[in-house]
């Protein structure tokens, strides 16, 4: 048997971190059994992280809320992650509330760099039930998440909840949205938090085989 | 002067949980006083990359290697004819042919991994894989890097240098393969007249622990009680060591990813 030497690691490398923003609209059409549903979904998406536990050191959360658009919460770790319960109200500013999530990105981005903390791509989960009415401020945004996209600079995906305008989505990314079957947001947000969780535990150089979306989305 | 070398590539328990086998490999060679070392993590993201790995390393160092022989005096033979003796050809490399060897020793590797792709039909991406080398002669030390993994420099004083930090994409998910078709723009060369008393080089599995993400020093630490431990270590057990120090807990728990780790210091003159 040979001594293996006392060996100590560089204590100032952080773990690599998973931005993720969750835009998620809180408009008056919300109202009722959808945003009740969308918070019992927010609670799995808790619950399902901190079964992992790479995932909660790894993955960072933030939110953005449509109806006026609001950060409501700044990106937060997801051992700590406790989601807001959300009320429904207002209109639809779909385009103020993506151009809001980018900034948040582009600053975060910026913060793991100045630190450096390597990250993997963030991710932009957007869910909403109607149509932007922001006039063309979603076009705008459109063009920065394509140009992003292209430069996989973030991963964008997008939920269209009964009554959303499909048509808008399409055009805000090449990845096609994904209607959301009934009000399942609860499994949504389980395939997330597991899709997540895999980003989380990759490998420098892999892409990353998510499990197709089921049981919430029909493709 | 001859080299003392501890070097391991273990699977990562990452890899292990996805049933994927090690794809990290490494080959040392030695030629006289020169060491030649490469260091090669094939990229999870490819089929074959554990096959690209190593045929990239194996390759690299051999092409190397074979320059170095070709350097070495020719066996006196018995002078039957009466011409003077041809003069003694060049037994130290030429800076400039040295690094002309070394870079075509990218190409060399990148091509042999191409042929294996086509005889199996595959693609040259499915072999998709890092390459690290490093070179050193009693005066000069030569560093070549595609991708990430880092060699670390160890000078005369046991002080260590950083010589390559790695080249991650934007993200940690990103990296740049030997087999991507604009390699050679991002293959970086550094050649140097400096003696160096060792060299580590390691993939990106061992990275966290010794080389800062943010200045891309290497960490104190971590080589210095690996330089005194190697120095003492009896010459059999020295790979079985280095195995046996990188699967620890304390390592396994910093990285799920594959780890090689090469460590060759001089054995000082007798």
């Amino acid at each position: 048997m040979t001594n293996l030497p006392d060996v100590s690691f560089d204590p100032t490398n952080p773990d690599p971190r998973c931005a993720c923003v969750l835009v998620l609209d809180t408009s008056g059409s919300m109202y009722g059994e959808k945003i009740d549903q969308l918070n019992q979904g927010l609670v799995a998406f808790r619950d399902s992280l901190q079964t992992d536990s790479v995932a909660q050191s790894r993955v960072e959360i933030a939110i953005v809320t449509f109806g006026p658009a609001q950060l409501l919460q700044d990106f937060t770790g997801a051992s700590q992650f406790n989601p807001p319960t959300l009320a429904a109200s207002g209109d639809t500013p779909l385009g103020a509330a993506l151009q809001q999530a980018l900034d948040m990105i582009t600053i975060r981005k910026k913060l793991y760099r100045d630190n450096g903390t390597p990250y993997y791509r963030p991710w932009v989960f957007l869910i909403t039930d109607g149509a932007p009415t922001d006039n063309d401020a979603w076009k705008s945004a459109a063009v920065r998440i394509k140009d992003e996209e292209s430069r996989k600079g973030i991963a964008f995906f997008s939920v269209g909840v009964e009554g959303a305008d499909m048509e808008v989505l399409k055009q805000l990314s090449t990845r096609p949205p994904l209607p959301l079957k009934g009000y399942s947001f609860r499994e949504m947000f389980v395939w997330l938090s597991a899709s997540l969780g895999k980003v989380s535990q990759s490998q420098p150089g892999q892409q990353v085989p998510l499990t197709p979306p089921e049981g919430w989305t029909t493709v | 002067m001859s080299w003392r070398i501890a070097k391991a590539s273990i699977i990562g328990s990452g890899h292990i949980g996805a049933n994927m086998p090690c794809q990290d490999s490494h080959y040392v060679m030695q030629i006289g006083d020169t060491l030649i070392v490469a260091v090669s993590d094939g990229l999870g993201s490819a089929a074959h990359s554990e096959i690209g790995s190593k045929i990239a390393s194996e390759q690299a160092v051999t092409h190397i290697a074979n320059y170095f022989d070709s350097l070495k005096p020719p066996k006196k033979r018995l002078q039957w004819w009466p011409f003077p003796a041809k003069p003694a050809p060049k037994t130290q490399p030429e800076p400039d042919t040295l690094e002309t060897v070394c870079r075509t020793a990218f190409t060399v590797a990148r091509d042999a991994v191409g042929v294996r792709a086509t005889a199996e039909r595959k693609e040259l991406r499915d072999f998709a894989c890092t390459l690290l080398v490093a070179v050193v002669t009693p005066n000069d030390w030569v560093v070549m890097h595609i991708g990430d993994g880092a060699v670390v420099g160890i000078l005369d004083d046991e002080a260590t240098r950083t010589l390559s930090t790695p080249d991650n994409g934007e993200f940690i998910n990103m990296t740049m393969p030997l087999t991507s078709a604009d390699y050679l723009t991002h293959l970086r060369f550094n050649h140097k007249a400096e003696a160096l008393r060792g060299v580590a080089l390691m993939s990106d599995g061992v990275q966290p622990m010794c080389i800062n993400f943010k200045t891309g020093e290497a960490y104190d630490g971590f080589f210095r009680p690996i330089i005194q431990w190697l120095r003492t270590l009896n010459l059999v057990d020295t790979d079985v060591s280095m195995q046996k120090l990188l699967d620890t807990p304390r390592f396994r728990q910093k990285s799920d990813d594959d780890m090689t780790l090469v460590l060759a210091l001089r054995e000082p003159n007798p």
